[in-house]
């Protein structure tokens, strides 16, 4: 009798195991315009587990280890290719309205970016990550980027890329700036004095950014941006163009702090100041 | 027992061995003091002066360098007349949240007020303060500075327990976009930031040729410095040190890193902080390149050299040294020369020409009167053999 129940508790946790997760994300276009910074709005793209256009793209967290399939659906007006993890997995061309599917199973814990394989792509805003990592209960997302508004809009009318030219006018956490990203509950720190805080941090954009804390040293615990990070306590933290991080906060005190990137052109936003790449912490005791 | 009593009195001597100052400082906020270019152009700043200092007669680029001990309790004062709002963040010691500076989370010094913040100095290193008040445009316009926290008591380590060096250095960069302080009202977008003067403490090229607390002059083989270096920029800075120099790189925002490397080239990103520790171990008479780069791609935007120069004086040859001396250095008229022997003297300037040849004995002077502002080389030759000495020529403006 027990051989039959350990036998029916096997086949029960196989057949859970086998049954693969599916996720979608869909290729929306969109246009962007900060509340804060009056009505002038721009185009962009995004991935979003919808098919309504958001300007945060939605993120994917599996475990180590863990088989999933990823659907891509496209609804944009042109081709897209997309790659996960800098090419270890990607699609093949998919066509308006068109979809591909991938397997997908990583094997070590990291954050692993899903880009488009064209810059102009990834300059309208096609950023988004899987994240591979024990779960924990404080944990908090920071995709960043930077926008020319004025280069999205040639974008997509058939004008290409100029590298040399980039000026960069918004520079977004998750899509937004600041003040408006501290509304976003993965962006805005919280917690309390003595929490173990994870920070996931991916920079999605092509310029390097340098991200100081107020009120805190973090510690990075993961990085493959430099390969002298992990271990160190910083409170000023560079992250090149593609590469993620992840910072440990044990706060010591409580307050309400701002983390921004110390190039402060970065937080600015249509010019303007405060804004940009700013968020806050908070802490109660 | 007696040996319980006498551990007792070493941990009892051991912890009041820490330093337990409070120091403090009067700053003033302006914004309409005149800063020099390298190129003699007058630069408009904001920034803060000392008014703990006689001397200071209006703000400067950077503002004066806050010195404390690890332990001490640190008083910073800001008055502020001048006619925009100011703060003080302490950039990187973690402070409390009413300490902070950042005007929307503590407050503000408004015109015609003064405020005071303050902090106890946990850890050593090097650290940061500045205004939080339209930053991207306050700290521009020069309202910047370092703050220094040395080891306990005078000892000179990089951190308390670790290394001990000989003289240190701070370097402290920042880049000058000189249109927004031309007509700051004018700049439009802050995007629109293209600098053109590149920094090391408010100085570049011959100003900092010129500046014996920037460059290393003098310095001697097996002569340990600390380098603190310390970037308050928008952009990154490459440093590259020249051949067979490999500074070891200790702490990172003023904590110590778990594994210490040596490096020849090495970048540091806005607002980051770290102490290097640098054994010349060959004669040398280079600089050490400083590259300013933005945050897109690291593009080029110019460098700043720093002159070392490493002489073959040796700890013992330094005893000598002391039966040699010139004062006052600075100096501005004429240098008096104790010796104690019949001797050569040489001045050079730093290009090596030969400026001044004179036969000296136990006392002499010789006249600078008309020699211009800046380093001069001073050499003495006798049966003995030779020995160099720096000489600072300073006018009054």
């Amino acid at each position: 009798m027990k051989i039959i129940l350990v036998l029916f508790i096997q086949i029960l946790i196989f057949s859970q195991n086998s049954q693969a997760i599916h996720d979608s994300l869909f290729i929306n276009s969109g246009e962007i315009s900060y509340q804060t910074l009056g009505l002038n709005p721009f185009p962009a793209l995004a991935f979003n587990k919808t098919s309504t256009f958001n300007k945060s793209n939605d993120f994917l967290e599996y475990k180590n280890k863990e088989t999933f399939n990823l659907t891509i659906v496209n609804k944009d007006s042109i081709v897209h290719t997309v790659h996960i993890g800098d090419g270890i997995f990607s699609t093949g061309p998919i066509f308006p309205d068109s979809s591909s599917t991938i397997t997908i199973v990583f094997n070590l814990n990291g954050i692993y970016k899903i880009s488009d394989s064209t810059v102009e792509g990834q300059i309208l805003g096609l950023n988004s990550f899987i994240k591979i990592w024990e779960q924990t209960n404080n944990k908090f997302i920071w995709n960043l980027n930077e926008i020319e508004s004025n280069l999205n809009r040639k974008l997509r009318q058939g004008i290409s890329f100029n590298p040399d030219s980039f000026n960069p006018d918004y520079f977004t956490i998750n899509g937004n700036t600041h003040p408006e990203i501290s509304l976003d509950s993965t962006a805005k720190i919280r917690g309390h004095v003595g929490d173990s805080i994870f920070i996931f941090v991916i920079n999605s954009g092509i310029m390097y950014h340098s991200i100081h804390f107020h009120g805190y040293h973090v510690k990075i615990i993961a990085s493959n941006s430099n390969v002298l990070d992990a271990g160190r306590e910083k409170d000023s933290i560079p992250i090149r163009p593609g590469a993620y991080q992840v910072y440990l906060l044990i706060p010591n005190q409580s307050g309400e702090y701002p983390v921004h990137d110390h190039n402060l052109i970065a937080t600015t936003g249509g010019g303007n100041y405060p804004n940009g790449m700013m968020v806050m912490i908070n802490i109660l005791p | 027992m007696r040996h319980k009593v006498l551990f007792v009195i070493i941990c009892f001597l051991s912890f009041s061995a820490k330093s337990q100052n409070v120091v403090s400082y009067n700053l003033e906020s302006q914004m309409d003091a005149i800063a020099r270019l390298w190129n003699n152009d007058s630069l408009i700043i904001w920034g803060f002066k000392d008014l703990n200092n006689p001397f200071s007669t209006q703000a400067t680029l950077p503002g004066p360098t806050i010195y404390c001990e690890e332990g001490d309790s640190v008083i910073i004062t800001m008055t502020n007349p001048s006619f925009e709002a100011h703060t003080i963040h302490l950039h990187g010691l973690d402070v409390d949240q009413n300490n902070d500076g950042v005007p929307s989370t503590s407050f503000f010094v408004q015109p015609g007020e003064s405020g005071t913040y303050s902090f106890k100095a946990d850890y050593t290193g090097n650290f940061l303060y500045h205004c939080h008040v339209g930053s991207v445009l306050h700290l521009q316009m020069g309202m910047y500075g370092a703050v220094i926290v040395r080891p306990a008591n005078g000892v000179k380590e990089v951190y308390s327990g670790g290394p001990a060096y000989d003289r240190e250095y701070i370097w402290l960069t920042h880049e000058i976009d000189k249109s927004w302080h031309d007509d700051y009202t004018a700049i439009g977008a802050f995007t629109n930031y293209f600098p053109d003067h590149f920094q090391i403490n408010g100085k570049s090229k011959n100003l900092i040729y010129n500046d014996s607390s920037v460059s290393i002059y003098n310095a001697f083989i097996g002569e340990r410095l600390h380098l603190r270096l310390l970037n308050i920029g928008y952009g990154i800075n490459r440093y590259i040190f020249p051949a067979g120099l490999r500074p070891q790189v200790l702490t990172s925002d003023g904590r110590v890193l778990d594994h210490t490397y040596s490096i020849d080239t090495f970048e540091i990103y806005p607002g980051e902080r770290y102490s290097l520790l640098l054994q010349a171990n060959q004669l040398l008479q280079d600089s050490i390149q400083v590259q300013y780069l933005s945050m897109y791609r690291k593009e080029y935007w110019g460098t700043e050299l720093i002159p070392i120069e490493v002489n073959a004086l040796s700890s013992i040859d330094k005893k000598a040294n002391r039966t040699f001396s010139i004062y006052p250095n600075p100096a501005s008229n004429r240098i008096y020369i104790e010796s104690d022997e019949n001797a050569e003297l040489q001045l050079f300037n730093l290009n090596g020409q030969l400026i001044e040849s004179k036969k000296i004995s136990k006392n002499s002077f010789l006249s600078i009167a008309d020699l211009p502002n800046g380093v001069y080389i001073v050499k003495k030759t006798s049966k003995k053999g030779q020995i160099h000495s720096k000489l600072l020529i300073k006018k009054a403006p």
